[in-house]
């Protein structure tokens, strides 16, 4: 780590919020949808509980040990043999899932803004500049995150009201048809769904106040997820059940029913998507950011931002991967149960282990 | 900044500046041809799928200095306009899918068709008819220039002739439907439906009802009533007062119509004006037998009088609430019994309502709806209170 690269509690909370917010939040609906149908209004906020739950576990295990990140703690907790495994896995689910956003935004912006420029022109300006900022460092990134968040997001929602007038109430209904469980499953997994909360197995010897790990995180995540519940909430309500199935970019198809009186600007959705997409900068900025660091840890490399562009080839290979945009969900079918082991399960082991084997000072 | 950082940015400016300098998306206004309204039919008279190219459509375009410098006339299709001095220019092309119809386009159009402002969708009738809406509307479901919030609308008879019209005041066809639309809130002669509304019907397997178009003489066009489409194809039509009582219905009414109600006891006629209509359908389960119940509230004012020039007491005001909803609940029977009947087509959303509130008694009646719908109980209440009588007595 490098000496100034030290961020107040309040920057790591609008880290954490640019992090989350990115394409895959307009795209998200469907997938819910899909698997549960008309209540899928009910799994965001069930999904909220659950994840913070897994946050709280992760947070507190990286206070524990308030001056190491993921590969010293886990060395400390488990052993060499175990830390290098776990940080490489670690590595991997970072490069893959900066992989997956770009590939996403790609498409999103392909789809809806530029439909003739190569799609590996996008996708690699998207990384170059991501990297870029990157490799300035965790401080200017998390200034970088404070203006982006105060600028485009405001904006962003107040466009999605405008669509409010299209609501219904009716397509909620009926609730819960086929019983709670299949709700409760989904929102369970969907823990994997906070994956740049994972951000917090390194972040805490960065932080100014290590002890405020968890305010950052928990109220970074829950102004994600009311932005998020928005979203998805005003998808259901607007397209229905059945069109929610079958749009691409639910997100987007809401915001082409907006209407603002007196605006000179028709396309008003064009705006949103574009709103948005900046969003993405911090995401894939972050993400290779943290894998740059991780990778510099494993190979003892004291200043690692440079890594951020050594990566990029890896990066832009698995972007472009997929064949085509229905594949993209299939060839990332390992993200998922990754990030549900490295938010849940493999923080809760080592903090179990941890609590073992280093109670806390006082206890017998 | 050290020097070495300063190659490093410079280099990094540098390939930005040539992978992004040149915009592969831009095109000129200059070099684009405003698309305002499509009109889609099948090609051959007799309307046969299994012709080569079935599909027509029909694209009205602005031209942009005939609508900047129109003549005295007025109006785009106004009186006196001939097809060399109309403001808009009509593509007709056909193709074995919409997408190589348009796609022809640029073999006669030297400027590339641009969908974002398209205002309105226009389906010939025999095309609702025989060919499935669904596959109709994918083009525009599909396409990233389109918009979800575009009209979209039933012509009576050809859609393509719908746009040979010549409007008073608009400059376009395409542009006169779409302010037409916009009349919803005064009438509920003809329905609104976005093409989001209606890709969300067709997707559920829903009935829906879309507007009707029709020409009238003098080359004018008139938006009035509804088409049937059941399961996806136009079952038939609702006159404009079988619209309305069905717009009572689904409460999609957005107040202002007028309703006639001869009063015997009081030897008058009188306009009663809507102003707020709550409606509410409920479906009943009364030993396995569903039925539903249609509640209407109606607050409204007396637009007009005629006949006897006797002033109003309350009580002939209730005689009058009592006449406009007795008159109501039968134009809303009849329009059931149409639909039910006739068409055998939910477009009023009873299954819907079924699913919402009893989700498992419709997993046991989903398949057999259409029967279940047609011999369905209905009873309805309607309640009219007048408000107000006018700027008189």
């Amino acid at each position: 780590m490098l000496s100034q690269e030290r961020i107040g509690t309040s920057e790591a909370f609008f880290l954490i919020v640019a992090a989350m917010i990115e394409v895959g939040t307009l795209t998200g609906a469907r997938d819910i949808a899909d698997q549960v149908g008309v209540d899928m209004w009910l799994v965001s906020p069930l999904e909220t509980f659950f994840s913070l739950g897994a946050i709280y576990i992760l947070t507190r295990l990286a206070m524990k040990f308030p001056q190491q990140d993921f590969f010293g703690f886990s060395r400390q907790i488990a052993g060499r043999w175990v830390a290098w495994p776990l940080s490489l896995g670690l590595l991997f689910y970072w490069l893959a899932l900066t992989a997956h956003v770009t590939r996403v935004t790609t498409d999103v912006i392909k789809n809806s803004l530029l439909a003739r420029t190569p799609a590996e022109v996008i996708l690699l300006s998207l990384l170059i500049a991501a990297a870029y900022l990157a490799s300035r460092g965790l401080e200017p990134l998390a200034r970088a995150c404070i203006i982006i968040i105060i600028v485009t997001l405001p904006l962003i929602m107040i466009l999605f009201l405008l669509v409010l007038p299209h609501f219904r109430f009716e397509n909620f209904l009926p609730i819960l048809p086929r019983g709670p469980w299949p709700v409760l499953r989904l929102a369970f997994w969907r823990i994997s769904n906070a994956e740049e909360m994972s951000l917090f197995l390194i972040l805490v010897p960065f932080l100014q106040q290590p002890r405020e790990a968890w305010q950052a995180a928990s109220r970074g995540y829950l102004v994600v997820m009311v932005i998020v519940i928005t979203v998805l909430t005003t998808c259901q309500g607007v397209l229905g059940i059945e069109l929610l199935k079958y749009a691409l970019i639910p997100g987007l198809s809401v915001t082409q029913l907006a209407e603002f009186a007196g605006t000179f600007i028709e396309r008003i959705s064009l705006v949103f998507i574009s709103l948005w997409i900046i969003l993405a900068f911090p995401t894939v900025a972050a993400l290779l950011w943290a894998s740059a660091y991780l990778a510099g840890r494993l190979v003892n490399l004291n200043d690692y931002r440079l890594l951020a562009f050594y990566q990029l080839p890896l990066v832009f290979f698995l972007a472009r991967h997929p064949g085509n945009n229905l594949e993209v969900k299939s060839f990332y079918f390992f993200l998922q149960p990754l990030g549900f082991a490295y938010l849940l399960i493999i923080p809760a082991i080592l903090y179990l282990i941890a609590i073992i084997r280093f109670p806390p000072a006082g206890s017998s | 900044m050290n020097r070495r950082s300063l190659y490093r940015a410079g280099l990094l400016l540098l390939l930005l500046t040539i992978i992004t300098a040149g915009c592969w998306d831009n095109k000129d206004l200059e070099r684009r041809a405003l698309v305002l309204g499509a009109a889609v039919d099948l090609a051959a008279a007799g309307g046969s799928l299994v012709v080569t190219e079935p599909w027509k459509i029909t694209l009205e375009m602005p031209i942009l200095r005939r609508m900047v410098t129109r003549g005295e006339g007025g109006g785009g299709g106004g009186e006196g306009q001939d097809e060399n001095t109309m403001p808009t220019w009509r593509l007709t092309l056909t193709g074995t899918t919409f997408a190589e119809a348009i796609n022809k386009a640029a073999t006669r159009s030297e400027r590339t068709l641009f969908f974002g402002h398209q205002k309105i969708l226009l389906m010939g009738e025999e095309l609702a008819r025989r060919g499935d809406l669904r596959s109709v509307l994918d083009w525009w479901a599909r396409n990233r220039e389109s918009y979800l919030a575009i009209d979209v609308l039933l012509a009576e008879g050809s859609a393509g002739d719908i746009m040979e019209a010549r409007p008073k005041f608009a400059r376009s066809v395409s542009l006169f439907l779409h302010e037409q639309m916009q009349q919803v809130i005064k009438t509920s002669r003809f329905v609104k439906h976005s093409l989001a509304e209606v890709l969300a019907a067709l997707d559920a397997g829903q009935d829906i009802l879309l507007a009707g178009v029709k020409m009238v003489p003098r080359q004018e066009l008139e938006v009035s009533g509804a088409g049937v489409i059941r399961e996806g194809r136009l079952a038939g039509w609702l006159t404009p007062e079988e619209t309305q009582a069905a717009l009572w219905i689904t409460g999609e009414t957005k107040g202002c119509d007028i309703l006639v109600v001869p009063v015997p006891e009081l030897q008058q006629t009188l306009s009663v004006e809507f102003g707020k209509l709550q409606a509410e359908v409920k479906p009943l389960m009364e030993e396995d037998k569903l039925s539903f119940t249609i509640k209407i509230k109606v607050e409204g004012k007396i637009a007009e009088k005629m006949g006897n020039p006797k002033l109003f007491a309350a009580a002939d005001l209730h005689q009058v609430e009592n006449r406009a909803a007795r008159l109501m609940e039968e134009r809303i029977r009849q329009v059931l019994g149409k639909l039910q009947q006739q068409y055998q087509a939910d477009v009023l959303g009873f299954g819907r309502k079924v699913e919402k509130v009893r989700p498992r008694q419709w997993e046991a009646m989903k398949g057999q709806w259409r029967q279940i719908y047609s011999s369905l109980p209905v009873t309805v209440q309607v309640k009219v209170s007048i408000r107000r009588t006018g700027m008189v007595s």
